[in-house]
């Protein structure tokens, strides 16, 4: 052991070195520890990027914005802002992008901590959570000021961001669950129409007909159906056709207790259950975006956000429809993109009052918006030249009014992450029966309304 | 001398305040108001209600905290000897008189820097199917049909063997470097003379090398249990817990608790069951040590 | 003998060092590329295309800084208390010693993710939540670093402190003169291990920031893997530009680490 101290002495210089290092930066670089000077100062929220003064004449107005959009997205998003802050010299918004899988845990606990944005977004769905939470707070006060007309929103939409008559978000799109197909293979496999639509019987025969034929006629190496195996794309089909079929969520009309139709559930989970075991849907894909995007699998199932990129990838000829009816009636899957005004530590209403602006101009731009796939939620927006100049969306804008949202519960997100996702994956990894999950579903859904 | 001694307590508690104050501030006071957060309903934004032993009769009837200590201690089961009949294998190979000697000192310690963020991706793309590492290997060598796909992340069993796996790769580096510094202690002579005996490689090992690693091995195993009872981010990247929560551990359990479902005062409840445990575990520990302590070194 | 000897050598090498250089092939693959077998993966075309994106585009230099820095500060702060505690504990009489021995014994046995949901709550209304402060401070309470420090101290013999006594010198004089520059190796050794500790931390960082000019690698990290695609070539330019600074740390003060980490093994 004695000997080593020669060899560490070295070891020591070398910290001693970087303590040099880590002393120097705090000095020198001031970059980035003065930002934790600045957040040292806490009483400012978001400290570094909204440290405007806040009672303004006419001054620059600077917001905080997060959002949890990813790839195509995002980028429209970043654009919608970025043209926002060129036309509005006194309101500049700064887009941040969180994970997505992490964005409402870090909003609320940065809300809770006075840490949070100016603007924030909700999904339709999260929305009576962040309600509930203090999260989201009435734009009452500041809408009339700003300049919203509520009615100029698609009211369906509007709706279900009303609570005891008071308005907590601007809604700024709907994004059903839809289908795409990729035309060349359709057609190889002789199923494509004169019209360039899919040669397909709306009904359940229909549709397992149709992937047979794409399956037998198409190439070992091509995917009939594309989606992926677990969570969120496969529990949108299974609500989709659950409420094809009439089910109503899986809460009953008082929010308090879980209602889970299970015949219907069933008879959902199983038809899907036999596409992933007869081998149309590849097995644990693990990319099953690229999968459609390179060409290699027939159709594809998600929401309709992925327009966007399927748009801009070079030599995809593809098309985009409403889920078939394979039950009784049209029923999608949807949510809604929302922009809301969390709590912040002075509630500014200047502040407010430029970032309903803001807001309101999102909507009113959709068509900016809608280049990433989504449906605008103004009705005027859809009769805007440039939305109308954008293929595709004529296709599936009418499904918006086929959507069946969920019931405004506070648990929305924790049935789905905790109940619905866990045991219909199991169902679709066929290691478990579609009457067992239903069962178990409507056990777990119960837990959590009762916690 | 009265005078002196003052002075005394007063240099020493000059000496410990820096320690002690954020000591006290970050460790001790934190333990201290976590009980009081226990018996409450206490969300991320404060809004509180008193509700007295609830938590904890909740915690005691909530089979997912069970199961998630389970999950734990099966990490634990699944590591700990591994990591230490690994440790040892991989000394043996480095301890050898060769020209690599010291290259494979550094490529079996390597990992053991990377961020627990790159080893963790790096764990989840190397197992994926299709493209992954692990698969387009087999399938290289032929130990897999080319048609046929392992999923690794989606079957409970294959799910604790991939996280067993990487976990071994990125951590082993630490208990290599241990095992052979004590086997570089074993005198020169020792050997020479068992070799003059007739000693062949393997009576060498059993008789004399592994008999000389028991203290640190002791040390290690310990520090092992321990560590592993905490494991948390390699399994929330590379299987987020799953398939259904089977591979949750306790840590995960309290982060999505408090900080997912925003009930930080059931979170809590659930941190001291860990603190109970784990100091369970520490006092088995203690008592093992002491028990044969005097013949360790 | 011998040769099987050397052949289970060498596999073990290279699967140990396999996935870093697969992680290296595939960071320089050009994106969309079709692949199908192992072999794919090592065959051009190469692209450094990515890399220049994830540079330009990302805040990953920013993170890798922040987790430096961080890392640093807690390393020095951590052992210069801990040493002088330490110090304290083995060597200066003063009343309360025992309780205070106890104080920190028991430390030992609240381990830091026990108490993280109260920390949280402490950080909160101290406000150092997103702080490098908050990402600091905290992490500093180490009782095993001063326990071990401790127990290496009493290795020193007092004969050594009292002969500096006598000639005048003070307690921070035998602090500084006499008991780190004795102990060095065991400075060096907690040093290495608090970086390494502190280089990994995830959760509290996580739990602590919001703000993504203060992540650290562990938590920006997760932020760069897209949620919809699965394309290999941007996570592993991620993990590969991560990782650069910290092997090249790694080969120069190997020696020193791999000292460090044995002897941690002594005290433990």
């Amino acid at each position: 052991m004695k000997k080593s101290y020669g060899l560490t002495l070295a070891a020591l210089a070398s910290v001693s070195l970087l303590l040099n290092a880590c002393g120097g930066n705090n000095g020198g670089n001031n970059a980035s520890p003065s930002a934790s000077a600045a957040n040292s100062g806490s009483s400012s929220p978001a400290a570094s990027e909204s440290a405007a003064p806040s009672d303004n004449g006419g001054e620059k107005i600077n917001l905080s914005f997060w959002t949890l959009f990813d790839g195509g997205d995002g980028d429209n998003m970043q654009a919608l802002v970025d043209e926002f802050n060129k036309t509005h010299p006194n309101i500049q918004v700064k887009n941040t992008k969180l994970v997505w899988g992490e964005y409402y845990t870090k909003l609320i606990t940065a809300v809770g901590n006075g840490t949070g944005p100016d603007i924030g977004i909700s999904h339709t769905s999260r929305l009576p959570d962040l309600i509930d939470q203090g999260v989201a707070t009435s734009l009452d006060d500041v809408a009339a000021d700003a300049g919203v007309d509520w009615g100029t929103f698609n009211q369906n939409l509007l709706n279900a961001t009303v609570v005891d008559g008071e308005h907590y978000a601007v809604p700024i799109d709907t994004h059903p669950f839809i289908m795409y197909y990729n035309k060349k293979l359709l057609k190889d496999a002789g199923l494509l129409g004169d019209d360039g639509k899919p040669v397909l019987e709306q009904s359940a025969d229909g549709f397992v007909k149709f992937l047979d034929t794409l399956k037998s006629k198409l190439p070992a190496k091509i995917t009939p159906f594309a989606l992926s195996n677990t969570n969120d794309d496969p529990y949108r089909l299974w609500w989709a056709l659950y409420s094809q079929l009439g089910g109503n969520d899986v809460v009953a009309d008082d929010l308090k207790t879980a209602a889970v139709d299970a015949d219907k559930g069933a008879k959902a989970a199983d038809y899907i259950q036999k596409l992933f075991t007869n081998g149309y849907i590849k097995k644990n894909d693990p990319d099953f975006y690229k999968n459609f995007q390179s060409g290699t699998a027939a159709i594809m199932m998600t929401g309709v956000w992925a327009t966007g990129t399927w748009e801009s990838t070079k030599g995809l000829e593809f098309g985009a429809m409403p889920i078939p009816k394979i039950f009784d009636k049209e029923a999608t899957w949807g949510d809604s993109h929302t922009i809301i005004l969390p709590t912040t530590k002075d509630n500014d209403p200047a502040k407010r009052k430029a970032a309903l602006i803001f807001a309101n101009w999102v909507a009113d731009n959709g068509q900016i918006w809608a280049k990433a796939g989504h449906i605008p939620s103004k009705p005027s927006v859809l009769e805007k030249p440039e939305f109308k100049a954008l293929p595709y969306r004529s296709d599936y804008v009418s499904v918006a009014d086929t959507v069946k949202f969920s019931k405004p519960s506070t648990k929305v997100w924790q049935i789905r992450d905790n109940s619905s996702f866990k045991f219909l994956n199991e169902v679709w990894a066929n290691k478990m029966t579609p009457a067992e999950a239903m069962a178990k579903m409507q056990e777990e859904t119960q837990k959590i309304l009762n916690e | 001398m009265k005078m002196s001694k003052l002075k005394a307590d007063a240099q020493a508690l000059l000496f410990l305040l820096p320690f002690l104050a954020v000591y006290i501030v970050f460790t001790i006071w934190p333990m201290i108001k976590g009980v009081e957060m226990t018996f409450y309903k206490w969300t991320l934004i404060k809004k509180m209600k008193y509700v007295g032993w609830d938590n904890y009769q909740r915690m005691f009837h909530d089979q997912e905290v069970w199961a998630a200590i389970w999950h734990s201690a099966i990490f634990v089961i699944l590591t700990t000897p591994t990591m230490l009949v690994l440790a040892i294998a991989l000394a043996l190979i480095a301890n050898r008189q060769s020209r690599l000697q010291k290259l494979y000192r550094s490529v079996f310690f390597l990992p053991s820097v990377l961020s627990v963020a790159v080893a963790s991706y790096l764990g989840l793309f190397i197992f994926q199917p299709y493209n992954g590492f692990v698969n387009t290997l087999l399938h290289l060598i032929g130990l897999l049909p080319g048609h046929q796909e392992i999923f690794w992340l989606t079957e409970t069993t294959l799910s604790w063997i991939a996280l067993t796996l990487i976990t071994l790769w990125w951590t082993v580096g630490f208990n290599f470097i241990l095992y052979l510094s004590a086997m570089q202690d074993i005198p020169d002579e020792i050997k020479e003379a068992a070799r003059l005996d007739g000693a062949t490689d393997s009576v060498l090992f059993w008789k004399i090398v592994l008999p000389h690693l028991g203290p640190i091995t002791k040390t290690i195993t310990m520090l092992q249990i321990i560590s592993s009872f905490k494991v948390f981010m390699q399994i929330y990247i590379i299987t987020g817990g799953g398939p259904l929560d089977k591979t949750r551990p306790i840590i995960q359990l309290i982060y999505q608790t408090g900080f997912r479902k925003n009930d930080l005062g059931y979170a809590a409840t659930m941190s001291y069951l860990l603190f109970v445990i784990l100091l369970i575990l520490s006092a088995l520990q203690y008592w093992m040590n002491n028990r044969k302590g005097a013949d360790a070194r | 003998m011998k040769w099987v000897y050397r052949i289970v050598s060498l596999i073990a090498g290279l699967l140990f060092i396999a996935p870093l250089v697969w992680m290296l092939v595939v960071s320089i693959k050009k994106e969309g590329m079709k692949i199908v077998t192992l072999v794919d993966w090592f065959t051009p075309p190469y692209s450094f295309a990515v890399y220049h994106e994830i540079l330009s585009g990302t805040k990953l230099t920013n993170w890798t800084f922040n987790s430096f820095f961080v890392a640093f500060c807690v390393t020095i702060l951590t052992v210069v208390f801990a040493a002088m505690a330490g110090f304290v504990l083995s060597k200066l009489p003063f009343r309360y010693k025992t309780v205070m021995f106890f104080l920190v014994l028991s430390g030992l046995l609240i381990p830091g993710e026990a108490v993280i949901i109260p920390l949280y709550q402490v950080a909160k209304d101290m406000g150092l939540l997103n702080s490098y402060q908050g990402l600091i401070i905290p992490a500093l309470a180490s009782p095993v670093a001063v326990l071990v420090l401790k127990s290496f101290f009493d290795g020193v013999p007092n004969d050594l402190l009292e002969s500096v006594q006598i000639d005048g010198g003070g307690t921070w004089r035998i602090f500084t003169q006499i008991m780190l520059p004795l102990n060095r190796p065991a400075l060096a050794s907690m040093a290495i291990l608090t970086f390494i500790g502190s280089w990994n931390n995830f959760l509290w960082p996580f739990l602590s920031i919001t703000n993504d000019n203060l992540f650290t690698l562990p938590m920006g990290i997760p932020t760069l893997m897209s949620q919809y695609s699965e394309d290999y070539v941007k996570p592993m330019v991620v993990n590969t530009l991560a990782s650069i600074p910290i092997i090249v740390l790694f080969i120069i003060f190997e020696r020193q680490i791999v000292k460090g980490v044995s002897l941690s093994g002594i005290k433990g």
